[in-house]
């Protein structure tokens, strides 16, 4: 039997098995330790569930949460923990101190959020809708006041991904979610204080230095210049994975060099790439730890990043969490379901593993999932698929491979998501199916050893069940714009390279651009979730859908009138 | 009558009926075999046969030279290098080879009548080839940009070590007078592994004998791909042995310190000044990035804010690729050079924001020998990251101190700096056209940045006149010659430091360096 968590009592039900519980694989979340350190609570998203998790024994109790789904699981305070549910959409404050768990605070109006934070006083509360694009806020008074909470709302130019609270405890910082934008908020004013860019995308990880003077960022960066040839990838010169620090002090100053004062730690080395690098944290010395969750490891060590250690873990570890001593790091793996314990020395690589379930066989797509996160793809480990196109959508960078047959000729990186409708693939159509393009990038884009025929065919699964962008979540006034902007979209016969429903065509069009090559034909893009990709154009050289309409005039047979213009971006957004 | 012409790739070891049956006119890795009658088709259909055309009946290696001249045009042409349609690159082709028959020898085959010199030594088996090659050699003279044609082997070896990716023995041979010797053995390579000291004798090479052989052919058979295994017969400290050496990667540092200690032992702080980072470059590689920031990850830690970076030295250049790379890793944001492509199309080559040695002042050697992608990272340093400049004149000087230099205030906006090469196969990949298809350009530079112009020279210094008076008539004492001394000029000067101080470029460098971290370090 499976019972629930109420809300605000000190009433905790115990779980019969996880197979009862369990449909398919149940993806974990995030960990958090019990404030006595003796157990770790681990979140489950697809079957709503808290699972406690000796850590002597390996005993292991679940609970289900009071929702169908959670999208986020994480800290607060010394004792209690966040968890953001869907379906009903909530935020939950769980005590950390008992077991079971009591949840001692419920809010609602976060549907479609994404992420959560609080300040480590517990006063403020952040969260952030990835599809959506924006930021919700609110402080010690709006939360008390009861669970139908007045959020601020703080809409933001690009998808928030990572959010962190800065040291004041009064500014958050916002990462994009796919690029390299970084965003400052002022909770207390409610304003978006600046958006700055960084050289990187995949910015994965965000955490306070001890001393609350640096922010650590992990991210990789595509370096211009290169393409994806063995030389280039062997030497990190095409892509890096990188521990970035940068001053407070200059995130908070809207007109600082926000690089001014960075430094990169340079992750992995020639042989032993450190592929997608996820969650940090620093140990009360200073000693630095990431999760490299492309290559299934831990790694930690001093500033320079020189000599770090790196121990094996499970399948996919991001989240992890250290012990109040710093001698342990409590690892999730994502894909195994199961936690390594990592002892943070030097001389010991004694791992223990907890299961936190028993293996459930794996659907093609499941084991395309696993490939596709796997910078043991590449070569030397250095990316996976992943690293390029993030969780399944696009870095938004340009890339210079060899999918279009020549090298001289970066194009930006297209969105996977509904691929399975968009045949033929590429920038120049010219792969006839997934497949094709599967082996294509593993061999001459990730310069690794050619998969077989069952991993071809298991990413391919894994790329055909990603869904495509859900539809906008428009305000009710936007409706009537939209539905003008379609008006004007059927108009100016955009349908006739960009066709409903897939938005898009298998042909390809001289539509006036060129590559460095002189080639003129491409295949159009989808433009479903059209407001998460940019830049645009094969080149990327269109920073936003004004430019794309205004600037380059893209295939308008004369310029539209400003009104025109207006609904039929509200439309193309909204798609 | 057609004939069908199949293009396959050399082979290391012949089957000895092919071998006998092969024409003499086999070279850079290709055989071409006319199959009029099925003549060793069948052995050969077992081999990788990379191209099959049906051709004309005549003459195989002619046409197949005829067929690399059209497949050259065809490229040229096609991505718009001199301007000039196919057409137009015939005629200067014909011309070129006119002009060539009317210089050659006689005594040569399809040479002219006697009475001509030869211009050009062509002492090849294969000559319609070699002719080739002399043509094309004319024909691209006649270009104002570069074009080289390579075969497969020798492109695959430079690009192997632009990459820093070079497989082979690690070894450098010597001339070759009797048996081949290797006279330095790369350290950690796998002929360093498998025991080869410097100056080993080399009798064999695969049961090879290399007495009196030609140093290239020896060397053309100590390479092969990755993981294959070459036996030498060697001999040395005395002793014959046979060794079999597994053909592997092997890695040239591409930057060293001063002492040129290998990369393990490398300090890079310079002796006289902690503060001071001293790197010596002696290439631009695939790699030279990579260890950029493994240096600066050693040095967080130091004292060092300045780093002097040596470039006078760089033996070998890889492509321009390289110099952008590396100006990219040492600049933090801003225009590097403006690019405009085969088509007029203009792009500013930008750096990121990021950079290796944030915080670091920055003195950069160049010589008169520097090539000129070391020279265009030089300048953008100097435009980018006020990094003082210094033209050593001293180090490999020009025949003419006039000759093109930094001026001391940047570069001239719209000055070509170089222009990088593509590269396109031809002849099923058994050639590699390499033709540049873009020029950089130099963007105006910063105000303010520092160029200086290091000379030393040796000046003739006339003895004082002195006479002596025969017979009523002045007579010099000696031959009215001098003494030749150094003389160096630092232009500008530097108030602070007296010329006749800097005996070198070095010492102006550390000098330099020592003002520039007094600056720094003043409140």
């Amino acid at each position: 039997m499976i019972r629930t968590l109420l809300p605000a009592l000190a009433i905790a039900f115990v779980l019969p098995t996880l197979a009862a519980l369990a449909e398919g694989y149940p993806r974990p979340l995030g960990v958090v330790l019990s404030q006595d350190g003796t157990s770790a609570w681990v979140a489950q998203q697809r079957d709503a569930s808290l699972t406690a998790v000796d850590l002597e024994s390996g005993h292991t109790q679940q609970w289900a949460m009071p929702a169908k789904l959670l999208h986020d699981f994480t800290v607060w305070t010394d004792r209690a923990m966040l968890v953001l549910a869907d379906d009903p959409a909530v935020i939950l404050r769980l005590d950390r101190t008992t077991q079971p768990p009591q949840v001692t605070g419920r809010w609602t109006g976060v549907e479609h959020a994404t992420r959560v934070r609080g300040t480590p006083d517990g006063h403020r509360l952040a969260a952030a809708s990835l599809t959506q694009r924006w930021i919700k806020l609110a402080d010690e008074v709006q939360l008390v006041a009861g669970e139908d909470v007045q959020w601020q709302h703080i809409a933001v130019p690009f998808s928030p991904g990572e959010i962190l609270w800065l040291p004041d405890q009064r500014h958050l910082l916002v990462a994009d979610a796919f690029g390299s934008r970084l965003g400052v908020i002022d909770a207390a004013a409610g304003q978006l204080l600046s958006v700055r860019e960084i050289p990187g995308h995949n910015i994965s990880g965000l955490a306070l230095e001890t001393d609350g003077r640096n922010v650590l960022l992990t991210h990789q960066s595509i370096h211009r210049g290169a393409e994806t040839s063995r030389d280039h990838v062997h030497w990190g010169g095409i892509l890096t994975n990188v521990l970035r620090s940068i001053r407070v002090a200059d995130v908070l100053d809207a007109h600082a060099g926000i690089l001014d004062h960075t430094v990169i730690v340079h992750l992995g080395d020639i042989g032993r790439g450190a592929g997608d690098p996820a969650g940090i944290a620093v140990r009360s010395d200073g000693v630095r730890v990431v999760s490299l969750a492309g290559v299934n490891e831990l790694t930690f060590g001093g500033e320079n990043g020189l000599e770090w250690k790196r121990v094996e873990v499970g399948s996919r570890p991001r989240s992890f969490a250290l012990t109040a001593d710093g001698k342990q790091a409590i690892v999730l793996n994502e894909l195994d379901n199961s936690l390594s314990i990592v002892p943070l020395d030097p001389a010991n690589a004694e791992v223990r593993t907890i299961s936190l379930a028993e293996p459930i066989p794996l659907s093609p797509a499941d084991r395309g999932e696993r490939l596709f996160y796997s910078a043991r793809l590449s070569h030397d480990g250095w990316f996976s698929c992943h690293s390029c196109h993030t969780n399944g959508h696009s870095n938004g960078q340009l890339v210079d491979n060899f999918t279009d047959g020549s090298i001289g000729t970066p194009k930006r990186v297209l969105t996977l998501r509904g691929v399975r409708d968009t045949a033929p693939y590429g920038w120049d159509g010219h792969l006839a199916t997934l497949g094709d393009q599967v082996r294509h990038s593993v061999t001459s884009t990730m310069q690794g050893p050619e998969p077989t025929d069952n991993d071809v065919n298991d990413l391919a699964a894994f790329l055909e069940s990603l869904p495509p962008w859900p539809q906008a979540v428009g305000i009710d006034a936007e409706q009537p714009a939209i539905v003008r902007g379609q008006v004007v979209f059927e108009r100016e016969n955009c349908v006739r390279c960009h066709a409903p429903q897939t938005l898009t065509t298998p042909a390809t069009y001289d539509v006036g651009l060129l590559d460095e090559r002189g080639v003129r034909e491409f295949n159009p893009p989808s433009l479903r979730g059209l407001k998460h990709g940019g830049p645009y154009f094969h080149h990327g050289r269109a920073e936003t859908l004004e430019h794309v309409l205004g600037e380059f005039q893209h295939q308008l047979r004369q310029p539209l009138s400003p009104a025109d213009q207006a609904d039929l971006l509200k439309y193309l957004r909204s798609l | 009558m057609r004939t069908r012409i199949h293009f396959v790739p050399a082979l290391p070891q012949w089957p000895s009926h092919l071998a006998r049956a092969m024409p003499r006119n086999i070279k850079h890795g290709i055989l071409v075999l006319a199959i009029a009658n099925g003549l060793a088709l069948t052995s050969l259909a077992q081999e990788p046969v990379s191209a099959v055309w049906d051709i004309p009946a005549g003459q195989p290696v002619e046409l197949r030279v005829e067929l690399l001249r059209d497949e050259l045009l065809t490229v040229l042409a096609r991505e718009n290098v001199m301007h000039l349609s196919r057409d137009e690159l015939r005629r200067r082709w014909d011309a070129v080879v006119d002009s060539y028959e009317q210089n050659l020898a006689p005594g040569l085959p399809g040479a002219p009548p006697a009475g001509r010199r030869l211009r050009t030594e062509v002492f090849n088996a294969d000559f319609p080839m070699a002719r080739f090659q002399q043509i094309f050699l004319q024909f691209a003279a006649t270009f104002p940009t570069r074009l080289q044609l390579s075969p497969a082997s020798e492109f695959r070896v430079q690009q192997q070590i632009a990459g820093n990716e070079y497989v082979g023995l690690g070894v450098q041979p010597g001339s070759q007078v009797g048996y081949l010797i290797f006279q330095r053995i790369v350290p950690g390579g796998p002929a360093d592994r498998a025991g080869l000291k410097d100056g080993v004798e080399i009798l064999s090479i695969d049961g090879w004998d290399t007495y009196g052989q030609p140093v290239n052919e020896s060397i053309e058979r100590i390479r092969g791909p990755r993981g294959t295994v070459v036996t030498l017969r060697i001999r040395q400290l005395g002793k014959e042995e046979d060794v079999a050496i597994r053909r592997d990667f092997v890695r040239f540092d591409s930057i060293t310190d001063v002492p040129n200690r290998p990369v393990w032992e490398a300090k890079w702080i310079a002796p006289a000044d902690t503060r001071v980072a001293q790197l010596k470059f002696t290439r631009f590689s695939s790699s030279t990035v990579h260890e950029l920031r493994q240096i600066e990850a050693r040095l967080r830690t130091s004292q060092c804010r300045l780093a002097i970076l040596d470039l006078r030295q760089l033996q070998v250049v890889g492509e321009w690729q390289h110099a952008q790379l590396i100006a990219d890793a040492l600049i933090a944001g801003g225009v590097l050079w403006e690019e405009r492509d085969r088509h007029g199309n203009a792009t500013p080559i930008a750096a990121d924001g990021d950079c290796l040695f944030r915080g670091y002042s920055m003195i950069v050697l160049i010589s008169g020998h520097s090539p000129a992608p070391t020279l265009a990272v030089a300048r953008a340093l100097q435009n980018l990251r006020s990094a003082t400049v210094i033209h050593d004149f001293n180090r490999f000087p020009t025949s003419s101190d006039d000759e093109e230099s930094l001026p001391a205030d940047a570069t001239q906006p719209g000055e070509i700096l170089g222009s990088p090469t593509e590269f396109f196969p031809l002849s099923g990949g058994r050639w590699m056209l390499s033709v540049p298809t873009r020029h950089w350009y130099a963007v105006p530079g910063k105000p303010g940045t520092v160029g200086v112009r290091y000379t030393r020279k040796q000046e003739m210094v006339p003895y004082p006149e002195e006479f002596v008076e025969i017979n009523g008539l002045k007579r010099p004492i000696r031959m009215p010659v001098g003494v030749r001394r150094p003389v160096t000029t630092v232009d500008p000067p530097i108030k602070a430091i007296p010329s006749d101080l800097l005996p070198d470029a070095d010492v102006l460098a550390m000098q330099l360096a020592k003002i520039a971290l007094a600056e720094k370090e003043s409140p």
